[in-house]
């Protein structure tokens, strides 16, 4: 017993160090994507494409699920876009609120015919309305039964939307005015091989916003929505800039993405089962053109161009993080003929192995950590010194790691405006393995256990507080 | 398994963390903590010397634009702003620039001469030309812009082998400058060797659209010149300026081979009968049916 308990260290000294080596080189890949990213962005004026008639046509699809409070502003929000050519589609997802009766009242909608342009299944649809006031003509509302599936409302979105690129978001979000212009780029760069785009979203708790649009960002003041900025910046400052440099990317997250409409369709749209559907939509559609040995490239971009607000709740926090915990299992489960599947080229050799070893597993690694300690603890002598030694290498490690993303991060844009924000974030640096880290860990094995006991599947709710309308 | 455990012996293990790691990892954190602070502070002291030195540049340009000064009045201030402002701060020239640029593209009545003293007084254009040849891709990719802006003929030399670039975004930029410096001549969109982009076209077609009236009179050369590059960069500008194209070309191009060609045919035509048929949205497929039952019943 005494010997496999010391092969398990072995084991997990070995994964720690290739996980930070891991961690070394997504810190470098980074880092010259982004570098190269500012290089050349310049090279085209987002300008150009404001004012252009030949602009391509993109339809923001936003499912609205009982959010009668703020459904308005949001829209008014996504309506201040500075793109010459778009449309949003709101699918109001059965709400049980004043959702859909704001809307009609707000926005002078009324019920029309309307063609849709492709067919995904989807639950059944009420009506088509657009607003009678052409100040709103961008608008379209589509009213359909809730089958409890985001997935099946932004299907619906799909179908009803006019043009080929699409940018699915979730309708709280508020974006920056010229985030349509900004991820369309790459694919005006390389048409026939960009698929889609994602870029980095932040917290807007706390943040300032007028009209629409934000004016100030604030390091929030909730310390929970203050770690989830911290982790925020980190991932996308980190992990995926370089797994976009390696076009690995998995995942384009579901507050805002940019497609080719085209990919969606093909491979049937969202898959209604899954919690965590923008992973799983990119998987699909990457397996899909691997099988047909077409080229294509996900681009992510080093910008920050969403706002979403964050759970300040323990509780629904730990729900968010259950779901998609819950969600990754369930994709990489449910793709598991990729793994090592040459076929399936650096996805089945790259993305997903990473996925499996270093996202989904690390929790169960670091559970099984915890549980030889206590064995070394009651049974085989704890060397405590050693104990403290490693893992205060391992917090230097990573506090480093998170110092360095803050680095780049204010390199690029400045985020938080005063020192004091500084300080704070730094303070908070220092006592995240201690506080949040914990938390992240009982979240994801709470998800990977119903999830492989089936335990039944909650989206759960979150109180919008809304956001705070700058006085400027 | 023996070997292994050798390596991740604990004394050794132990030493190397005590004396060599978690002393120099402490220093990175106490470093970064200090670095980013430090950052954050200089950062925000930066942008005031910023301000101040934007000011001084703004006021330049002002007096020396649009404070109608005479000749004499004018060369003093340039010598003023040289000898002062320049000399103590080398980094104003890049302001001056960033304005120029600024003025050159926003305000439609500069005067061209005053531009060009200023071009001259500091000998702007070898600095271009200087970056476009030994700068860095970020480098070269501005110089070629504000080539562009600041109609840098002296640049065409250092361009034309840009041309060959490797990288997409010198490639594009120097064909936009190119087609500027030999005065829209389209004898080099003509010759480029392949199809060009999307971000490619549009650029160019906000170059082409700024000519407005005289570029209406190429379109049925470019129409005719059997050139995909040409046809398209057509139909876009045309689009842009809302002019319309003779009926019939329009029609034939509805079936080229290629299919942007042939939607941007189709979009305007639609523009076309919009108003006769009452089509509310010219990119709908409802718009596209009635604009072609159109065509085909007539």
């Amino acid at each position: 017993m005494e010997t496999l308990v010391k092969q398990i260290e072995v084991g997990l000294a070995i994964y720690a160090l290739i996980y930070l080596a891991l961690y070394l080189i997504q810190a470098l890949l980074s880092i010259a994507a982004i570098n190269k990213y500012f290089l050349y962005n310049d090279f085209f004026h987002k300008s150009i494409l404001i004012r252009s008639n030949n602009s391509r046509g993109i339809s923001i699809i936003a499912p609205a699920y009982n959010e009668g409070k703020t459904i308005v502003s949001n829209i008014l929000s996504l309506l201040s876009q500075e793109y010459p050519k778009y449309e949003i589609v709101i699918v109001n997802d059965g709400s049980s609120d004043n959702t859909m009766e704001q809307l009609i009242e707000k926005f002078e909608l009324i019920k029309i015919d309307h063609e849709t342009n492709s067919d995904i299944p989807t639950a059944a649809i009420f009506g088509y309305y657009r607003s009678k006031n052409p100040i709103y003509y961008k608008l379209l509302v589509v009213d359909k039964a809730n089958i409890r599936s985001k997935s099946d409302a932004l299907n619906a979105g799909i179908n009803a939307s006019k043009y080929d690129l699409i940018v699915c978001v979730d309708v709280d979000c508020i974006l920056r005015n010229d985030s349509l212009a900004t991820l369309v780029k790459p694919f005006l760069k390389e048409p026939d091989k960009v698929i889609a785009t994602g870029a980095a979203i932040r917290l807007s708790n706390s943040s300032e916003f007028k009209h629409g649009t934000i004016v100030t960002s604030k390091y929030p003041k909730n310390w929970l929505a203050r770690f989830q900025e911290l982790e925020y910046i980190r991932s996308f400052r980190y992990g995926r800039m370089a797994l976009s440099k390696l076009n690995g990317l998995l995942l384009v997250s579901g507050a805002l993405g940019m497609f080719d409409k085209k990919r969606v369709i093909e491979v049937g749209g969202y898959h209604i089962g899954f919690l965590g559907e923008d992973l799983e939509l990119i998987t699909r559609i990457r397996k899909h053109l691997h099988e047909k040995k077409t080229k294509f490239k996900i681009v992510y971009l080093p910008e920050s161009l969403c706002w979403t607000e964050g759970p300040t709740d323990i509780k629904t926090f730990i729900n968010q993080r259950v779901r998609w915990a819950r969600g990754l299992a369930q994709n990489l489960y449910h793709h598991r003929d990729m793994f090592f599947n040459p076929k399936y080229g650096r996805t089945g050799l790259l993305a997903f192995p990473y996925f499996l070893l270093f996202e989904f597993a690390l929790p169960i690694i670091e559970l099984l950590g915890l549980l030889v300690i206590l064995a070394d603890l009651f049974f085989f002598g704890l060397d405590v010194y050693f104990l403290f030694l490693v893992s205060l290498t391992t917090y230097l490690v990573f506090t480093t790691f998170t110092l360095i993303s803050i680095y780049i991060d204010q390199l690029i844009y400045k985020q938080f405006q005063g020192i004091k924000d500084m300080v704070s974030i730094i303070a908070m640096v220092l006592i995240e393995p201690f506080i949040y880290h914990p938390l992240l860990i009982y979240s994801c094995l709470k998800g990977y256990y119903n999830f492989f006991l089936n335990k039944e599947k909650k989206w759960g709710v979150m109180e919008r507080t809304g956001f705070t309308e700058s006085t400027l | 398994m023996n070997r292994t455990l050798i390596i991740f012996h604990r004394d050794h293990t132990a030493y190397a963390l005590e004396h060599i790691f978690i002393p120099l990892l402490l220093l990175a954190v106490i470093g970064l903590v200090f670095f980013i602070l430090y950052y954050r502070l200089s950062d925000d002291k930066q942008d005031k010397t910023k301000v101040k030195e934007k000011q001084f540049v703004e006021l330049f340009l002002i007096r020396y634009f649009f404070e109608g000064l005479n000749t004499e009045e004018r060369k003093a201030e340039l010598d003023y702003f040289k000898n002062n402002e320049v000399r103590k701060n080398p980094k104003t020239i890049k302001l001056l620039i960033e304005h120029l640029i600024h003025i050159k593209k926003n305000i439609l009545e500069t005067p061209n001469d005053l531009v060009q003293e200023i071009v001259e007084a500091f000998d702007l254009y070898n600095t271009f030309n200087r970056q476009i040849k030994f700068g860095n891709n970020y480098q070269k990719i501005i110089a070629i812009q504000h080539s562009q802006t600041l109609h840098n003929h002296l640049a065409l030399p250092y361009l034309k082998p840009l041309l060959k670039s490797k990288q997409f975004e010198i490639r594009s930029n120097v064909l936009k400058a190119m087609v500027v410096a030999s005065n829209f001549d389209t004898t080099i969109i003509a010759n480029y060797p392949e199809p060009l982009k999307e971000v490619e076209l549009l650029m160019l077609a906000e170059l082409y659209q700024n000519r407005r009236e005289s570029v209406r009179t190429e379109f049925n050369t470019w129409l005719d010149s059997q050139n995909e590059n040409l046809i398209q960069l057509c139909l876009m500008v045309a689009i842009n300026l809302n002019v319309a194209i003779d009926n019939r070309k329009l029609q034939l191009l509805i079936l080229h081979e290629n299919k942007k060609i042939a939607s941007q045919a189709l979009t305007l035509l639609l523009a076309q009968f919009k108003e006769d048929l009452k089509i509310s949205d010219v990119s709908s497929s409802a718009g596209a049916s009635k604009a072609i039952a159109h065509l085909v019943l007539n």
